[in-house]
């Protein structure tokens, strides 16, 4: 018998973000959940700001640019491909304080930042 | 049916020198020790992503970084120095890690057969050089390293 289920998806579009700023991912989230993945695409910052880089957050108080989990890139987050932050598998990490963003480059929608959690 | 999730605990390591931290008075070469798990705490790593990151606009021999020298990631047990459990080889392509852009974060390594066993905490080291340690090498722009661990236990 599989000890696998079925995941939760939520999709967000970021089309606009003051860089530096702690940010939810989604509102439509719980606050407590267990995160098994993420992914990230499109590009974060088209100016030459490097490196850009994404950081999540268990909560908004952590301060700064601490997190549980970073994602760098170079001269914008992704180079016209994808990038993922998937769990290993039949894991998790137990999100308690709601799933914040944080990035050190502002978002326009121009260039949004496209994020989709998997999650139960 | 049973859960059989399992629960792990996720950490980012990450540290940028600039590059007049890096200098003759310590041979172009920059460490930084993070404890992931404290001593005395069994722990289980159990996946990682790690990837050199880079402020310039390119990257070349000339931009002051080179493969060649021994830029490392270390994961050890007892301390900062205990004994070295593996070591990971951040390395720079002329578009950066791994030829996916310049500065792209790897994906995550699944460590095989359940992850590997830290029987006395787990500490990461950055250890960042130019590259020459025998004259002026510093590099062009900010440069280091981010490090993502899973890992279970340690709580």
């Amino acid at each position: 018998m599989s000890n696998t289920s079925y995941v939760k998806t939520i999709t967000s579009m970021i089309t606009s973000y003051s860089p530096s700023s702690s940010v939810l991912v989604n509102s439509n989230l719980p606050s407590r959940f267990y995160f098994r993945g993420l992914t990230v695409t499109m590009g974060i910052g088209v100016s030459p700001v490097n490196p850009s880089y994404l950081v999540l957050q268990d909560g908004s108080g952590q301060g700064g640019q601490d997190g549980f989990s970073r994602i760098t890139g170079g001269s914008v987050l992704l180079d016209a491909t994808g990038s993922r932050l998937l769990m290993p598998e039949d894991s998790y990490v137990l999100i308690k304080n709601g799933l914040y963003f944080w990035a050190n480059t502002g978002i326009v929608s121009s260039t949004p930042l496209q994020m989709t959690v998997f999650y139960t | 049916m049973r859960d059989k999730l399992k629960r792990l605990h996720a950490k980012n390591f990450f540290k940028q020198w600039a590059p007049t931290d890096f200098n003759a008075g310590n041979s172009f070469s920059q460490e930084e020790f993070f404890t992931a798990v404290p001593s005395g705490t069994r722990c289980v790593l159990e996946s990682f992503s790690i990837n050199s990151v880079y402020s310039g606009s390119s990257i070349s021999n000339s931009s002051g970084i080179n493969n060649n020298r021994d830029s490392t990631i270390s994961f050890r047990t007892g301390s900062s120095t205990g004994p070295l459990i593996f070591e990971v080889k951040p390395q720079f392509s002329s578009y950066g890690i791994v030829l996916f852009g310049k500065n792209f974060q790897s994906p995550l390594f699944d460590i095989p057969c359940g992850g590997t066993l830290f029987a006395d905490g787990l500490f990461v080291g950055l250890t960042a050089r130019t590259s020459t340690s025998s004259g002026p090498s510093e590099p062009d722009a900010d440069y280091g390293f981010n490090v993502n661990i899973f890992y279970s236990g340690g709580s």
